[in-house]
């Protein structure tokens, strides 16, 4: 993200997050994403972002239809079983600073919805990633790591925006500068069909 | 420590001092935000505790003492001595919520903290850690790290015959529920304690068997890691580069066995420099922890 303005119009020109291919080429159409949407470009994308892509000998990054989120959840029977907390927060930060060598990021909080299987050529579903050879922090529960949109997350799907900047000094630290919300925002609890009952 | 261990993998000393950066500033960023959570108690450790496990506090805790051990394990091959003040701090921030994980860092760090082995031994063995401080002790992952530490402690001289008796009487002894993050299974560990507290003539060669089996998993699931070069390159691969199972480990056994024996196991087992050099550098990393000030048993030499 440039600045504070170009972070400020994903939700207030209601741009959304829009994956790179789209950000790049500029015009796509039905026919292109399901050419794209393909379980090669999801390996593509999870395991060779930065590579050149063989079929079209550019690097992956900058035609990918992909988006990445960071997912997390905190249960204390997991943490006592990996000894580790995964928040959303601290990956996304992490990315957000461009693996810690930015001092600022921008954080949007969304919503997407979860394929249970494998799905990568449905468009309005996004994917858990979870490579388990590599993933090493066992846990039988998978309820974290990275997930996948695509295409775009929707404006109304993003709560806020927050920034984030590196304070520093003797202990440096991570303060939060701003908070954009989003008024259009439609909470996904409105797609639920549990009942409340007395 | 050995920055060549790094090298060996593919990834610079600039990148990893930008990562630990970013962790302890985010641990920064949780003490903050927990101090503000907890600032309206009146200093009464008691309620504190109960503070600490109440949401938002337990969040914001668990994530902090993450982050201050995943800083550690990075610092592994680089600082012995940030690398135990890493470990120290996020070994005291578990434990001040109840994860006994936390005594396994504070005495792989070497820490002088006196911890209440005997209350939580006394739990673990009447069955109620459930009604205790000490919840999560009824997962058998951190029954295993209370073992190790306590096997491994500078007390457990005279918790010895409580130690063998929970550990006897545990079905983890042959359990195969996964710990940490290779996925060992508990009785692996579960035999190390024992060692660690026996003390047999054999014992060395044992534990360095033990450590040499988890270190080659460790080496093949760096490499896996490693297909994925930009996460790879920037630290966020999701494994842990530096392994505080094997590390802590290979520390808690050169304290009681000393380096040498430790060494002469794991080429016993197997291990060389020449051959595997990543499968080696947790091991070595761990025995570096234990012997800070003593360039004499220098790991580097010693293999």
């Amino acid at each position: 993200m440039k600045n504070d303005a170009a972070a400020r119009r994903i939700i207030d020109d209601r741009e959304g997050l829009v994956c790179r291919w789209w950000l790049n080429d500029r015009e796509i159409s039905p026919a292109d994403m399901a050419h794209k949407l393909t379980l090669r470009n999801l390996d593509m994308h999870v395991n060779h972002f930065t590579e050149i892509d063989p079929m079209t000998k550019q690097p992956f990054e900058r035609g990918s239809p992909f988006i990445s989120l960071s997912a997390g959840t905190v249960e204390r029977d997991v943490a006592a079983q990996t000894n580790y907390v995964h928040r959303a927060r601290r990956t996304a930060l992490y990315f957000g600073t461009d693996f810690g060598r930015l001092t600022s990021a921008y954080l949007y909080y969304c919503w997407v919805i979860l394929a249970p299987r494998p799905a990568v050529e449905i468009e309005y579903l996004a994917e858990e990633v979870r490579d388990l050879n590599a993933y090493r922090h066992y846990s039988p529960f998978q309820t974290e790591g990275e997930v996948l949109a695509k295409i775009v997350v929707g404006d109304n799907h993003i709560q806020r925006c927050e920034k984030w900047e590196l304070s520093a000094g003797s202990t440096p630290w991570y303060e939060q500068k701003w908070t954009q919300p989003n008024s259009r925002f439609v909470s996904p609890e409105r797609l639920t069909n549990v009942r409340e009952m007395i | 420590m050995a920055a060549r261990h790094l090298e060996e993998m593919g990834l610079s000393e600039a990148q990893v001092r930008t990562t630990v950066g970013f962790l302890e500033a985010y641990a920064n960023t949780g003490i903050r935000e927990l101090a503000a959570v907890i600032s309206d108690l009146d200093g009464n450790s008691e309620h504190r505790h109960e503070a600490l496990l109440a949401e938002p506090a337990f969040t914001i805790a668990a994530d902090t003492a993450t982050a201050l051990c995943e800083a550690g394990r990075w610092m592994l091959y680089l600082d012995a001595d940030a690398t135990r003040s890493l470990l120290l701090r996020a070994g005291r921030q578990f434990l001040d919520i109840g994860q006994p994980y936390g005594a396994y860092l504070v005495e792989t760090a070497g820490g002088d903290d006196v911890l209440p082995y005997a209350e939580m031994l006394r739990r673990l063995a009447d069955g109620t850690a459930d009604a205790s401080e000490w919840p999560a002790l009824r997962h058998p992952q951190q029954q295993a790290y209370l073992m190790l530490a306590v096997a491994g402690s500078p007390q457990s001289g005279e918790l010895r015959q409580q130690v063998i008796g929970a550990l006897e009487a545990s079905p983890n002894v042959s359990g195969v529920a996964p710990v940490g993050a290779l996925g060992t299974p508990v009785r692996r560990l579960w035999d190390i304690a024992r060692h660690l507290i026996v003390a047999r003539p054999d014992s060395a060669d044992v534990v360095a068997g033990h450590l040499a089996s988890m270190a080659r998993r460790y080496a093949e699931s760096m490499a896996l890691a490693q297909v994925n070069e930009r996460l790879w390159r920037h630290g966020a691969a999701p494994v842990d580069v530096g392994d505080i199972d094997i590390a802590g480990v290979a520390a808690l056994a050169t304290r009681r066995f000393g380096a040498p024996a430790m060494a002469q196991g794991t080429r016993m087992a197997g291990l060389s420099v020449d051959r595997d050099p990543i499968a080696l550098a947790p091991i070595e990393a761990g025995m570096d922890l234990a012997l800070p000030d003593d360039p004499a048993t220098s790991t580097e030499r010693e293999n």
